[in-house]
């Protein structure tokens, strides 16, 4: 129980809840993320899988249950405590890179560092060796634009783990790079994960991108309809499994 | 239907339309008084009333050369300039609208007459109210001039509003042609799947990269044009038209060359300690690159107006147009330069929700809004005191200019730049708490 690095309990969101046109989103989420998990959320459009991303990395409020991360709820806290709680236990990865495209790509990289205001020196140290470890190291002065997509996903990486966050949330980060940058991508997650122990939630509907996690939750309807572990499998053995559920899951669709 | 679209495309971006109002509004005071003016000054015309002995002193003055046409030229070039950055200002949230027509299959025509609607409306508030100020401002000319003394008076003619009413047409016909132009191929980027962020001048690295010698040498010089007006502290103001001018193009170069790259250096090394240096730096950076051209024709201009001012003797109603030059340019000057900027902010929104999410409080957020565009403009006003500064004691050591001169001059000069920092963080406060759209 002390290894959990994010629990919810009933999560449920409700859009436009005080009018006629109330949508619910999310409901009776229930998960658990323990530290060194590498978590798959998977889920047609509109499943929710957004909203449920949304909820655990503190952008948006649930409307009814709770959202525990590091031991605390996220409910609790002022907008300034979200601030700070954000950058000292959560690096986010997007799939438009979200990064500065007016700073450089060092500034880029260490804006968490200066929030929590690290010196200069151990900055400059900091991002130099994270930049070598991405290979980014001789882009430090360039602009995002003139990097390519795999590079600022890199980037946005290297950001997101440079204040060593409890976890890693990564929404569709393969969904603007192209397969070779993809497969790239993937393989240094799996490595955070594997040697580092970094928790990653990623949210994502690729089937072969979701064979890299550990864990993976299918979302459909707002609700968590199928949960598997790779356990003891391989990666092809894993796809399969991905994939027969996902097409189940479509064919039931088809089938309403 | 159209015009149903179009009023609501107005309703949605109501700060944006009540700005390109603005402008159009002061310009159209601005032209109205100066062509009045103006043609009080051709003596060709029998609209300027002379009713004493001045009219000797003013057939002498026409026979040096008439500076009312030459001014003139210069004002309508900096109206058509103003315009132009204040129209890619209130086009440019309208590109992915016009993508949706174009997807939903509207034509050209259906598009520009799209945009023409939202103009010609926001003309029809802004012109009339811009002639009824102008006949004022003229009247209260008339009276000042009737206080130093003064007999003769300016008259609104029929040549000049002739020429106002051609000028305007021309800025309205050219208004529309930019409108349609700019949205069509902004939508058109947009239609393509491109990014409006590519569209914007993008020089990369801010100069951080290797420098070969060329480029050495071209900053070595530059440093030396940009500092060459200083001679003019110490050698009073023979050469000072032309080492301003000098100065301000070296200007041009020191602030790409040389002050952006000096910013990204003062991120790495120490400025990365604060997180609102940091990122304002960054954004300062971006907002001299977008706007340094702005900068460096403001500075030239209202030195080119001031030298003119100082270079010979005029007539009073001479004299008041070229500080009416002078004025005018200081306005619509800023007025660019807060176009410029504001069309780059104004896709800003996104920054900010990455800052956000990186867990930057609101709190900060404010602050890095303000010190953002409180060094953006202190850089310039400090631009334009050490250029004019340096005219201005030169002007003073030799006699020419006298302190309620320089005063006046100053103010008209900082001014405008105050008030358009204050406009600027009105609209940028909007801008930061937009949500995202998309």
């Amino acid at each position: 129980m002390d290894d959990i690095v994010l629990y919810t309990k009933n999560l449920k969101k409700v859009y436009n809840a005080d009018s006629l046109n109330a949508v619910t989103a999310l409901h009776d989420i229930n998960i658990e993320v323990h530290k060194g998990d590498f978590l798959g959320v998977m889920g047609p459009s509109g499943s929710g899988k957004s909203t449920f991303i949304n909820m655990i990395s503190t952008m948006d409020y649930p409307t009814d249950g709770h959202v525990y991360i590091q031991g605390k709820s996220v409910m609790k806290m002022s907008a300034n405590e979200i601030g700070r709680f954000r950058y000292e236990n959560l690096g986010f990865i997007f799939q438009s890179f979200n990064l500065l495209d007016t700073h450089t790509i060092y500034e880029n990289i260490a804006l968490p560092l200066t929030l929590a205001k690290v010196d200069p020196k151990t900055i400059e140290d900091r991002v130099v060796t994270i930049s070598k470890q991405l290979n980014i190291d001789n882009l430090l002065n360039k602009v995002p634009l003139e990097c390519s997509g795999g590079q600022r996903q890199r980037t946005a990486i290297a950001r997101a783990l440079i204040n060593n966050p409890g976890i890693i949330v990564a929404d569709e980060p393969t969904g603007a790079l192209d397969s070779e940058n993809s497969e790239e991508l993937m393989e240094l997650f799996e490595k955070l994960n594997r040697e580092n122990g970094t928790t990653i939630v990623m949210v994502t509907h690729d089937s072969y991108v979701a064979s890299f996690t550990s864990r993976l939750i299918f979302i459909r309807d707002g609700a968590i309809s199928t949960e598997i572990k790779r356990e003891g499998l391989d990666q092809d053995e894993y796809f399969q499994k991905i994939v027969a559920i996902s097409s189940a899951g479509r064919s039931r669709r088809k089938r309403a | 239907m159209i015009f149903k679209e179009a009023m609501r495309s107005l309703r949605n971006s109501r700060s944006k339309a009540i700005f390109f109002a603005l402008t159009f509004f002061i310009t159209t005071t601005l032209l109205f008084v100066y062509f009045n003016m103006a043609a009080a000054l051709t003596g060709g015309q029998p609209e300027v009333y002379i009713t004493s002995a001045n009219q000797a002193d003013l057939f002498q003055l026409l026979e040096k050369g008439n500076a009312g046409n030459l001014m003139m030229v210069f004002v309508v070039v900096m109206c058509f300039i103003d315009l132009l950055f204040c129209n890619d200002f209130f086009v440019k949230n309208k590109a992915k609208e016009l993508a949706v027509h174009m997807i939903c299959g509207a034509t050209y025509l259906h598009m520009a007459m799209y945009l023409l609607i939202q103009t010609v409306l926001l003309m029809v508030i802004s012109i009339p109210l811009g002639i009824l100020t102008g006949y004022g401002l003229i009247g209260l000319m008339n009276h000042l001039l009737a206080m130093q003394g003064e007999t003769f008076v300016i008259t609104i003619s029929t040549y000049a509003m002739v020429e106002f009413i051609a000028v305007l047409v021309f800025v309205v016909f050219w208004t529309i042609l930019l409108n349609c132009s700019f949205a069509y191929k902004s939508g058109a980027v947009l239609l393509a799947g491109g990014n409006m962020g590519a569209m914007k001048d993008n020089r990369g690295a801010y100069g951080m990269g290797s420098k070969p010698a060329v480029q050495i040498l071209l900053n070595i010089i530059a440093v030396v044009a940009a500092i060459l007006p200083l001679y003019n502290f110490f050698n009073g103001s023979g050469a000072l038209a032309i080492s301003m001018v000098i100065g301000s193009v070296g200007l041009n170069r020191v602030m790409g060359s040389l002050l952006l790259p000096l910013l990204t250096r003062q991120n790495r090394k120490g400025g990365t300690k604060k997180t609102i240096e940091l990122i304002s730096n960054g954004f300062l950076r971006r907002d001299m690159q977008f706007c340094k051209v702005t900068v460096f024709l403001l500075i030239c201009d209202l030195l080119v107006v001031m030298t003119m001012l100082f270079s010979r003797q005029y007539s009073t109603l001479e004299y008041l147009l070229v500080i009416v030059t002078y004025v005018s340019i200081a306005i619509l000057q800023s007025l660019t330069i807060m176009f410029r900027l504001e069309t780059d902010l104004s896709g800003r929104m996104h920054d900010y929700h990455i800052l956000s999410q990186v867990g930057v409080s609101e709190a900060e957020k404010n602050k890095i809004m303000h010190s953002e565009v409180s060094k953006f403009y202190l850089l310039i006003l400090a631009l334009v005191i050490i250029y004019a500064g340096t005219a201005f004691f030169s002007l003073y050591r030799s006699g020419q200019a006298s302190t309620s001169q320089i005063l006046f001059l100053s103010a008209a000069a900082i001014l405008p730049l105050i008030v358009t920092d204050v406009l600027t963080r009105i609209y940028y406060g909007q801008v930061i708490k937009e949500p995202l759209r998309d």
